[in-house]
């Protein structure tokens, strides 16, 4: 093992490099049309983070059930586009366009998901589609966004996502301080006293209209706007970035920052590092250990770095249009389909009606968090493939201690 | 518990010095054993070569994670913590958990001890 890791050091660390420096190329123009009246005649226009792409894949499929079905397409530009493309009073800028490749930047081409949850590639109105739905990681308030004189939006909140300081699956590393990470990122490794991340060139970063680094610049009290490093342009160029340091020196070098429904989904190439945070005396994972999705340390309030993922959509005597209702209305339900509660799990996210902390505004304060229809023993059991609670199918099969019969488990409220 | 900061979150030694720091951890284990105290990096098998990531420690089912070839568990429940109803910031963050903690030790790692202040920002170069 030894022998094959120094053997491929040259080779990897020239990989590492051409994947920091090479200029992708110039993207084909698509050839499908992102609306189509047979194929795709319900069409639901999304765009902001990058971050949910893989979930929004996922519901892509629920949606395909209902009747009449809706396909979502969807652009992905980041968490405070998404919001101002609802919040902004110019029409203008509440339409998604193509964006081909230009002046060195990839193309960034709308795509369509299919039921199966993959997505391929489409083209647009040459005039735009309205945003139907604005996703965002963040609060609007975060962008700076408020709505406009006589202009009512609903924040529709969807699944908790935790965001995450990441590292390649090579590097030793397995924890950080948020003071670490402020000097990482608020100073550029503070003259070589972060070691081992004190070289900015490996610094994974994605910019201020990012929901990911917005969440984390709070967490760490760095504004996102001054952070050092690259902005890579999306999670996932995040996650290709790091992913392909084979070298175990670039590895150890390399830090980034990532949702842990992508992070999550890349365990062999990348490793999520536990935070401690100010004032804690220990850091945590988002799971209980590292090899588990339980998300117990999100549930209960040991790691903090997590949001609602948000769903804007302007309405109309309370309501959202048709096709911004069939996506967004499944998440303010008083009780989760378990359809969706499944969906949401397998994205490594956490519905509400998991946690046992809630806040009410970015990053603030937490407080405990009481609901009816709880779901923990349930994501336990759909995250962990077991569960020590009671079964049940009526709340008079539940002991003192867990009254609730509530999807199929006696629960605490 | 800090020698849990110092075995998961020291920076990692050369591979030449995989041998020098298994022996240095199966000295720390015996000693910590003969104390009694408990440990928060646990040796999970004493090959030096058990594993090259993560995912080959998977076998144990227990925790454990890769470590310069040996599979280890990272951390422990804290020995430190809030007990009762958390109302505050930090009482949430601090409570009795049995989830595995993984300290990090600023004072060692990042030379702030005993409440020393963060440096100030400082702007980064414009993007080129």
């Amino acid at each position: 093992m030894r022998t094959k890791t120094i053997a491929l050091r040259s080779t990897s660390a020239a990989l590492g490099l051409a994947a920091l420096f090479a200029a992708r190329p110039a993207d084909a123009i698509p050839t499908k049309n992102c609306y189509d009246a047979t194929e795709r005649p319900n069409v639901v226009y999304v765009d902001g983070s990058s971050a949910v792409r893989s979930f929004l894949g996922a519901v892509a499929g629920l949606l395909a059930a209902d009747m009449p079905a809706y396909t979502i397409v969807y652009q992905s530009q980041g968490s405070c586009t998404g919001v101002e493309s609802v919040f902004s009073e110019d029409p203008a800028k509440r339409v998604i366009r193509d964006i081909p490749a230009a002046n060195g930047k990839p193309a960034n081409y709308a795509v369509f998901f299919n039921t199966d949850g993959t997505s391929e590639e489409c083209f647009l109105d040459p005039n735009g589609n309205t945003v139907d739905v604005g996703v965002s990681d963040v609060y609007a308030s975060t962008c700076g966004a408020t709505s406009p004189n006589g202009v009512t939006i609903g924040d529709y909140q969807g699944p908790i996502q935790p965001m995450a300081f990441v590292v390649p699956a090579l590097s030793m590393q397995r924890s950080i301080s948020a003071e670490a990470a402020y000097m990482i990122f608020g100073t550029g490794g503070n003259k070589g006293a972060a070691a081992p991340w004190t070289d900015p060139l490996y610094y994974f970063n994605r910019n201020a209209s990012s929901g990911t680094q917005q969440m984390l610049s709070r967490a760490i009290n760095v504004p996102a706007t001054k952070w050092w490093g690259t902005d890579r342009g999306s999670s996932n160029a995040v996650n290709d970035g790091l992913a392909i340091l084979l070298d175990p020196t670039l590895a150890e070098k390399a830090i980034g920052i990532l949702s842990t429904d992508i992070a999550d989904s890349k365990r062999d190439e990348l490793r999520i590092l536990a935070f401690q945070a100010y004032g804690q005396t220990c850091g945590y994972l988002p799971d209980s250990t590292p090899f588990l999705f339980d998300k117990q340390n999100v549930r209960d309030g040991h790691y903090p770095i997590w949001g609602p993922v948000h769903f804007y959509s302007r309405t109309t005597n309370g309501s959202p249009s048709p096709g911004a209702a069939a996506l967004v209305k499944r998440f303010a339900a008083p009780k989760l389909d378990p359809k969706l509660i499944e969906t949401i799990a397998t994205k490594h996210l956490v519905p509400k009606c998991a946690m046992r902390v809630d806040r009410s505004e970015e990053m603030g304060p937490l407080k405990p968090y009481q609901i009816e229809s709880r779901c923990s023993c349930l994501y336990d059991q759909l995250t962990n493939g077991k569960t020590t609670c009671k079964t049940c199918t009526t709340s008079s099969e539940c002991p003192a201690e867990t009254p609730a019969c509530s999807y199929g488990y006696c629960e605490k409220p | 518990m800090d020698r849990s900061s110092k075995h998961v979150g020291a920076r990692p030694p050369t591979l030449r010095g995989a041998v020098a720091r298994v022996a240095f951890l199966g000295a720390w284990l015996l000693s910590s054993v003969l104390a009694g105290g408990a440990a928060c990096s646990v040796i999970v098998e004493s090959e030096t070569n058990q594993c090259a990531s993560d995912a080959d420690c998977g076998r144990f089912n227990n925790g454990s994670v890769c470590q310069s070839g040996l599979c280890v568990l990272p951390g422990s429940p804290p020995t430190e913590c809030f007990e009762g109803q958390p109302a505050k910031y930090e009482d949430f963050l601090n409570q009795c958990t049995d989830a595995q903690c993984i300290k990090f030790d600023n004072c060692e790692r990042l030379g702030l001890c005993d409440g020393a202040a963060l440096p100030a920002l400082v702007d980064p170069p414009p993007p080129k």
